[in-house]
């Protein structure tokens, strides 16, 4: 078993697909007895340079610990999917669970949206709900299995939140 | 000196301040930077670059 740290783009046409596409893939994973330290989706983003002619693209970051049959199985999968655009794949010494800078900016760039989209007497509510997430994470640093969960949590949240506005007005 | 983990290619930020205006990778004769980071410095560049998270130049 190694570890594999995996990032693929995929066409912004495809990006409904990512979620089905991520889960066959950690399915092939698990199957074979390997399993997944990491995963993180930082949507679409503008690419510094065309490829194929498009500028926008789905960027999704796995790190695997899995044998070599299942890691082909992937890369074969990738090859013959038109929608990914490209993949880099790479050998990693231990498992990776922390963070990465990428994400944390996706997930910064998710909350400002989030604020920015409230209507202004909600948005206090949800200030404070986001900074006791942050103070949560911010403690739990060392559990790291727990941080997903807890940005769910918030997700939930705040859609919460956001749902019932809407429907008053 | 240890693996320093800010050296990655997904820390766009630090990244950047090893390229020029152009989109190239400033050398250490200039920067000044440790042999052993200057070559850990542009793996990750040349990784961010195949990924399209830095340009390769500015003329894209």
């Amino acid at each position: 078993m190694r570890h594999y740290e995996i990032v693929f783009i995929v066409h912004p046409d495809q990006s409904e697909q990512v979620p089905a596409m991520v889960d066959k893939y950690k399915k092939t994973i698990t199957e074979s007895g390997g399993s997944i330290h990491r995963e993180e989706d930082w949507g679409r983003r503008m690419l510094a340079h065309p490829i194929e002619k498009i500028h926008k693209a789905h960027y999704i970051l796995l790190n695997i610990e899995c044998d070599k049959a299942p890691l082909d199985e992937i890369v074969s999968s990738f090859k013959f999917n038109d929608a990914v655009l490209r993949y880099l794949i790479i050998k990693r010494d231990h498992a990776i669970t922390h963070q990465s800078f990428l994400g944390k900016e996706r997930e910064d760039e998710l909350r400002k949206e989030k604020d920015d989209a409230l209507p202004s007497h909600t948005k206090k509510v949800v200030n404070t709900k986001d900074s006791v997430v942050e103070n949560s994470t911010e403690s739990n640093q060392e559990p790291k299995k727990e941080k997903p969960s807890d940005s769910n949590d918030a997700d939930e949240q705040i859609s919460e939140v956001l749902s019932t506005p809407e429907i008053e007005e | 000196m240890s693996k320093d983990a800010t050296i990655d290619y997904k820390n766009l930020d630090a990244l950047r301040k090893h390229t020029t205006e152009n989109g190239k990778i400033i050398p250490s004769r200039v920067s000044g930077t440790t042999n052993f980071e200057q070559r850990r410095i542009s793996t990750e560049i040349k990784r961010a670059r195949f990924l399209s998270l830095l340009p390769y130049t500015d003329r894209h």
